[in-house]
C-alpha cells in the first residue's frame, strides 16, 4: 500500500474512523493493527520475518540491558552489542551483501580467482534503513540510561512499525514517540490541519517531482548527449525533484500521524536556504544527521581510541592539530556513513566524502573567508551575501546529488566534467543541445509539464513564505472566512488531480527515499 | 435558541465540504471524458438528456445499433418515442447493466438488444486493424466512461472488468482522463458537465460513406453452432434477469454480410431466446422484403449508410408495430421537441444523402468510364 494512492487515502479513512471510536487506552493497539495490515500489504511476506526479529530482539534486549545496567555493565554492553549485530547484521546483509561480494570478488579477480562468486537477489525489508536506526537509538538510549525499556511486546512492535513512517521515515528517538501510547480525543482542528499537509504532500510529489521527473528522466538518461547549461539545469531540475519528492512524503507522513494526534520531528526545515552546506545538513533529512552525529560522531569522539590519539597528537603536532584532526576524522566517518546509508555502491560513498571534504575545507578556511570579507568590506548579514552563500550551498549540493544520481562514480566524474567545461558551457552549445533536445523530446508534453511544475512550485513558495516568518499557513487558513477557506483547499485539491502524475500511464510512483 | 454542538457543527462542516468537493469532482470528471466527435458520448450523455418515461422503444447495442436504427423516422411515421441507447463495441457482458440504466430512467414498452454484440465478442472487434476481445480496455470504457457515476456504474465495472486491470481508473475515470485537461480549448467538451447533452438525432450516427458489398444469402441454413461457455453464460444472465424484471424484450440482427458461422450462432441464440419466451428476428433473413441494394446500402460489410438505415427503420419499423402495441404521441404538447428534432434529422440527411448520392454517382461514373 504505497503513501500516494487512493488506497492509502481510504485505509487512513477507516484505520481514524476506528481510532477514534475506540476508548483511548487502545488506541495505540489500533495503530499497532493498522501498522501490521500496512506491512502486509506493502511488503513482501518473508521480509516481515525480518521486522519481528528486530522487534523481538529490540524488546528482549532493551529490557535486559536495563535489568543489568546498573549491577553488571559489562553484561549490559555484551547485550548491546549482540543485539546491535543482530539488527545492524540483518541491515548490512539485506542492503550491503551485494556491495560486499562484488568488492571482493574485484579482489579476488586481482589474484585471478573470484569468477564463480555470484551476488544475492534478496528482498530489502521495507524500511529496514528506517525501523533500524530507531531501533539502534532506542537500544542506545536504554543502555546510556536516557531512555526507560518499554516493558510491553506489543508497543515495541508499534515504536518499530509504525505506519506512517515506514517507508521513508523519519528516523525517530523512542522518548519523541512515547506519545504513540496516550490517549488522544478527536480534534477536528488537527485533523484538519494533518489532512491539509498531506495535501501539501501530495502537490510536491505528483505535481512538482513527478512531472520534474519526465524531464529530469529524460536528461540523465540520455546524459551522453547532454552537457553544460543543460546539464545544469537537468541538476538543478533534479535536485528540486528531489526536494519536492521527499519533503512531500514527509509531509505525507507527518500530515497523516497528525490526523492521529502524534507529532513526528521534522525532517526539513528549508534546506535551501542554508548558508553552507554544514548548515544543510541540519535543515535537510535533520533526523538522519542528528542520528548519525548522536549514535556516531559523539560515541566516536568520546571512545577512548579517540582521547588516546588526541594526547598523542598534543604531545607530537600541538593542541591545534589535537583538537582538529580528531574531529575532521570523526566528521568523516559521520559522512561516509551518511553516504552509505543511501545505498550500498561507491558513488554513494564518493558523496559522503564530497560533503566531508567540503565542510572540513569550510571550517579550515572559515578564518581566511572571515579576513577576505572584511577586506572586501563583506556583510555577513546583508542579503545579497546570504542569497550568494544560499546559491554557492545549492551548487555544492547539486555537484554531490550528481554522485547520488549517477549509478557509477565514472558516470558521477563524467557528469561533473560534462558541466564545468568551457567548451560545453559555450551558449552555442546550449542551443544545439536545445535543438536536440526539442527534436526528440515531446516540446508540448514539456511545455505542460513546466507549467504543473510551475503552479506545484508556488503552492511551495507559499509554504516556506509562511515558514520563513515562523507562522502557520494552517493556522492562517484557518483564521480567513469560509468562503476564502474552502476555495483554496479546493483549488489545491484539484491541482492534484489535474496536475499531478498519476493513474493509469503512469507507473513510476515511487518515492526515491523509498527505496532507502 | 440553543446552539448546536461542536461536534454537530464539524460533522456537517465535513459533509459539506466533502459534499461540494465531490460534485465538484464529478462534474470535471465528466469533462474531460473523452469526446472525439464518435457516437459513444454523444449517445449516452443524449439519452441522459431524454425526459424521464418518454421513450416507448430502446434499441441496446453497438455500431450495430446507431447507424440503423433512425428514431427520428419512426417517430415521423408513426408517433412513437425509439432511442439508440448504443456504444462502439458494446461487450455483451455489459448489456445487462445498460438495461438497468435505461430502467432508472425510462420504461419503455420494448427492449430491442442487438444480438452482434455476441457474434462481435466471439470474433473479436476490430478497431484501426487491432484486434480486440471483449475484455479489452476500449470496448469496456466505451461503456463504463460514458455511462453516469452511479451504484449499477460500480456494479457494472465491478462485474465485468477484469480483476487484472487497474479497476479504480474505471470506477473513478478521471484517474485515466486527469491530464485531458488542455483538450479542453473545444469548449464541446463544457457541455457534458452533467453526463447530459441533447441528442437531435436520437443517438442516431451519420456516416457519410458508401461501398458496394458482396452478399452471400445464409438465409436457409438451419444449422447450429454452440456458443463459448462464457457468451453463453452471459446470455443466460441477460435473459434471466429480463424475466425477472419482467419485461418485454426482442432480440435482433440487423442485415449486414453475416458468414455462416454467424449464422449458425443466432440459430442456436435462437432457441435459447424463443425458449424463454422473448422475441428473436434476424433481419438476414428478409433482405429482400427489406429492399437492399448491396452497391449503395451499405459503407463497410458490418454496417450500413443512410440509404441502408432508412429500409431497415422502415422493415423494423412496421415489424414493431405488427407484434407489438404502442401508443402514438403525435402531437401531443410534450412532445412537441420531437417534431422540432425531426426538422434537424432531416436536415443533416439530406445535406447527408445528397454527398452520399455525389458519391455514388461518381463511382457510376467511373465504371462506365473507367
Amino acid at each position: 500500500m504505497f503513501l500516494v494512492t487512493f488506497g492509502f487515502l481510504v485505509f487512513m479513512a477507516v484505520t481514524m474512523a476506528v481510532y477514534y471510536l475506540v476508548p483511548g487506552k487502545i488506541q495505540w493497539a489500533v495503530l499497532l493493527a493498522a501498522s501490521a495490515v500496512f506491512y502486509f500489504c506493502a511488503a513482501t511476506p518473508y521480509t516481515v520475518i525480518y521486522l519481528l526479529v528486530t522487534i523481538v530482539t529490540v524488546w528482549a534486549g532493551s529490557n535486559y540491558i536495563d535489568k543489568v545496567r546498573e549491577d553488571s555493565p559489562r553484561k549490559a554492553k555484551r547485550a548491546l552489542i549482540a543485539t546491535l549485530l543482530v539488527n545492524i547484521g540483518i541491515l548490512a546483509a539485506l542492503k550491503y551483501m551485494n556491495f560486499f561480494i562484488s568488492n571482493f570478488r574485484l579482489v579476488c579477480q586481482l589474484f585471478g580467482k573470484g569468477q564463480e562468486i555470484q551476488t544475492v537477489h534478496w528482498a530489502a525489508s521495507l524500511g529496514v534503513s528506517f525501523y533500524t536506526l530507531q531501533a539502534v537509538s532506542y537500544l542506545v538510549d536504554v543502555y546510556w540510561g536516557t531512555s526507560k525499556p518499554q516493558k510491553n511486546l506489543f508497543k515495541v512492535a508499534l515504536f518499530t512499525a509504525y505506519f506512517p513512517q515506514m517507508s521513508s521515515g523519519p528516523i525517530c528517538r523512542y522518548q519523541e514517540m512515547e506519545q504513540l501510547y496516550a490517549p488522544h480525543k478527536f480534534d477536528y482542528q488537527k485533523i484538519s490541519f494533518g489532512m491539509q499537509r498531506m495535501l501539501f504532500g501530495f502537490i510536491k510529489k505528483l505535481v512538482v517531482a513527478e512531472n520534474l521527473a519526465v524531464y529530469v528522466n529524460y536528461i540523465f538518461d540520455e546524459s551522453a548527449n547532454y552537457n553544460g547549461m543543460f546539464l545544469w539545469i537537468g541538476l538543478f531540475a533534479y535536485v528540486i525533484q528531489l526536494y519536492a519528492d521527499f519533503s512531500g512524503c514527509m509531509d505525507i507522513v507527518l500530515g497523516a500521524s497528525e490526523c492521529f494526534g502524534i507529532y513526528m520531528p521534522e525532517n526539513f526545515n528549508r534546506p535551501f536556504h542554508s548558508r553552507s552546506i554544514q548548515e544543510f545538513w541540519k535543515r535537510w533529512h535533520i533526523t538522519l544527521g542528528s542520528f548519525a552525529q548522536d549514535y556516531i560522531m559523539y560515541p566516536i569522539l568520546r571512545s577512548r581510541a579517540w582521547t588516546k590519539m588526541r594526547k598523542n597528537l598534543k604531545v607530537k603536532y600541538g593542541k591545534a592539530a589535537a583538537k582538529n584532526v580528531p574531529t575532521y576524522i570523526a566528521m568523516m566517518i559521520l559522512w561516509i556513513y551518511i553516504g552509505i546509508w543511501h545505498g550500498g555502491a561507491w558513488n554513494y560513498v564518493a558523496e559522503g566524502i564530497w560533503f566531508g571534504v567540503v565542510v572540513m575545507l569550510g571550517q579550515l578556511l572559515d578564518k581566511q573567508l572571515k579576513k577576505l570579507m572584511r577586506l572586501l568590506r563583506i556583510s555577513g548579514e546583508s542579503r545579497w551575501w546570504h542569497g550568494f552563500q544560499s546559491f554557492r550551498t545549492a551548487v555544492i549540493y547539486g555537484v554531490g546529488v550528481y554522485f547520488f544520481r549517477a549509478s557509477t562514480v565514472r558516470r558521477a566524474l563524467h557528469y561533473v566534467k560534462a558541466s564545468v567545461s568551457p567548451k560545453c558551457l559555450a551558449p552555442s552549445n546550449f542551443l544545439m543541445q536545445w535543438q536536440v533536445f526539442s527534436s526528440s523530446f515531446p516540446v508540448k508534453e514539456f511545455y505542460k509539464a513546466m507549467l504543473c511544475v510551475g503552479i506545484g512550485f508556488f503552492f511551495m513558495l507559499v509554504l516556506t513564505w509562511f515558514q520563513a516568518r515562523e507562522k502557520s499557513f494552517y493556522q492562517w487558513l484557518a483564521g480567513r472566512n469560509i468562503v476564502i477557506r474552502w476555495g483554496i483547499l479546493y483549488v489545491m485539491m484539484f491541482t492534484v488531480i489535474l496536475l499531478g502524475v498519476y493513474g493509469p500511464e503512469f507507473n513510476a510512483s515511487q518515492f526515491i527515499y523509498g527505496g532507502f | 435558541m440553543k446552539r448546536m454542538p461542536v461536534w454537530t457543527k464539524n460533522l456537517l462542516r465535513c459533509v459539506f465540504f466533502f459534499g461540494i468537493f465531490l460534485v465538484m469532482l464529478v462534474t470535471v470528471s465528466y469533462i474531460l471524458r473523452p469526446y472525439s466527435g464518435g457516437a459513444s458520448r454523444k449517445n449516452l450523455c443524449g439519452f441522459y438528456a431524454e425526459e424521464e418515461d418518454s421513450l416507448d422503444v430502446v434499441f441496446i447495442g453497438s455500431s450495430a445499433v446507431f447507424t440503423y436504427w433512425e428514431p427520428m423516422e419512426f417517430w415521423k411515421k408513426y408517433g412513437v418515442t425509439s432511442y439508440d441507447f448504443a456504444v462502439g463495441t458494446m461487450p455483451p457482458q455489459t448489456v445487462k447493466y445498460c438495461l438497468k440504466e435505461i430502467q432508472k430512467t425510462q420504461d419503455p414498452e420494448l427492449y430491442v438488444i442487438d444480438l452482434r454484440t455476441f457474434n462481435a465478442a466471439e470474433d473479436g472487434y476490430y478497431l484501426e486493424k487491432e484486434v480486440m476481445n471483449m475484455d479489452h480496455e476500449v470496448p469496456l470504457r466505451n461503456v463504463t466512461d460514458n455511462v453516469k457515476y452511479s451504484l449499477n456504474r460500480f456494479q457494472m465495472i465491478a462485474d465485468c472488468v477484469p480483476d487484472t486491470y487497474d479497476k479504480l481508473s474505471y470506477y473513478l475515470d478521471i484517474v485515466k482522463y486527469h491530464t485531458e485537461w488542455l483538450r479542453l480549448k473545444d469548449k464541446q467538451s463544457l457541455l457534458f458537465g452533467r453526463n447530459e447533452t441533447h441528442d437531435s438525432l436520437k443517438g442516431f450516427k451519420l456516416v457519410n460513406a458508401v461501398k458496394p458489398v458482396e452478399f452471400k444469402d445464409y438465409s436457409e441454413v438451419d444449422s447450429k453452432r454452440e456458443l463459448s461457455e462464457r457468451l453463453e453464460g452471459i446470455l443466460y444472465d441477460l435473459l434471466d434477469y429480463c424475466r425477472e424484471e419482467d419485461l418485454q424484450v426482442l432480440f435482433l440482427v440487423n442485415n449486414y454480410c453475416q458468414s455462416k458461422k454467424h449464422k449458425e450462432m443466432y440459430n442456436y441464440m435462437e432457441g435459447i431466446i424463443t425458449d424463454y419466451g422473448f422475441g428473436f428476428l434476424n433481419t438476414n433473413d428478409f433482405y429482400q422484403e427489406i429492399g437492399v441494394d448491396f452497391s449503395t446500402d451499405y459503407y463497410d460489410k458490418s454496417h450500413v449508410n443512410i440509404y441502408g438505415a432508412d429500409k431497415y427503420t422502415e422493415f423494423v419499423g412496421e415489424y414493431l408495430m405488427d407484434h407489438y402495441s404502442f401508443v402514438s404521441k403525435a402531437g401531443e404538447p410534450e412532445y412537441a421537441s420531437w417534431d422540432k428534432d425531426y426538422e434537424v434529422w432531416l436536415q443533416e440527411t439530406k445535406e447527408l444523402k445528397e454527398s452520399i448520392q455525389a458519391k455514388i454517382d461518381a463511382a457510376e461514373k467511373e465504371t462506365e468510364n473507367p
